[in-house]
């Protein structure tokens, strides 16, 4: 029982870190398209703020696509052409969140070992 | 996997600074061309960037979001006037005397082409991160 939420609450923050990688992604990709404005992933600024719908233990849904992808607020930050793209946290957001989404998989890793010896062990 | 997909976006990324790059070193090499082919000297182009859907993407079939890549749409002519310089003794002077050199400013133009390389390094750091990501996702399914 305690497994599964952990799981669940596991995999929500590795779709999480997919999807701002994607988010950084496109964001660097386009640092010099004219009119272009920066994105960001708000999910833990959301889930601050949300009640937690659990459709199962420790799940929490993601929604539509679309509603976890904000525009930044770029104020005047933006370049002449229209570019809000601040390249430098990008790289920084991007570092942070590889960072976290491999400590995830090491932490799952582990997680999955100690479910396969107590599998293995518990026919002996 | 969505991280694949990112792989392309960063991918657009590194193409369309690479096309900056071929446009900037042909300003520069051609910085003082007094003379081309079509007549006149050498006029200074720039690239267009402009975003760009992957249209076969599920999520955009859903409606939902997509990131957007990036691709140069065109190559156009830098309309600012030629620089005029009096040189009479010059071959391409012209009846008065003045010689027109291309509208090049080397110091904005290797401003740009080291612009063009920062942007193309960071597309290659967030390919090299993505690969690391999908590598340790690998190794959990051995």
């Amino acid at each position: 029982m305690i497994e599964t939420s952990i799981m669940n609450f596991i995999e929500t923050r590795l779709t999480v870190a997919a999807r701002r990688q994607q988010v950084i992604s496109a964001n660097i990709a386009n640092v010099d398209t004219p009119g272009y404005r920066a994105q960001e992933v708000t999910f833990e600024k959301q889930l601050a703020r949300l009640a937690l719908t659990n459709t199962a233990t420790g799940h929490i849904s993601m929604g539509s696509d679309a509603s976890f992808v904000r525009t930044i607020d770029a104020g005047t930050e933006v370049k002449p052409n229209g570019n809000s793209v601040d390249l430098d946290h990008e790289l920084t957001e991007m570092t942070t969140n590889g960072l976290e989404y491999l400590t995830l998989m090491q932490f799952l890793q582990s997680k999955l070992r100690t479910i396969r010896s107590s599998i293995m062990d518990g026919g002996s | 996997m969505s991280l694949l997909n990112a792989i392309d976006i960063n991918a657009t990324g590194m193409k369309a600074q690479r096309q900056r790059v071929e446009v900037a070193t042909s300003n520069l090499a051609n910085a003082r061309t007094t003379r081309t082919v079509e007549g006149g000297p050498y006029r200074r182009q720039d690239v267009v960037f402009r975003a760009k859907s992957f249209a076969g993407t599920l999520a955009a079939a859903r409606g939902g979001w997509a990131p957007r890549g990036v691709e140069v749409v065109a190559v156009v002519d830098d309309p600012t006037p030629f620089l005029e310089s009096y040189e009479p003794g010059h071959p391409d002077a012209d009846g008065e005397g003045y010689v027109s050199y291309p509208n090049v400013n080397v110091m904005k133009e290797m401003a740009n082409l080291a612009n063009a390389s920062r942007s193309y390094q960071a597309n290659l750091s967030a390919m090299s991160v993505i690969k690391t990501m999908i590598q340790r996702t690998l190794d959990i399914a051995r």
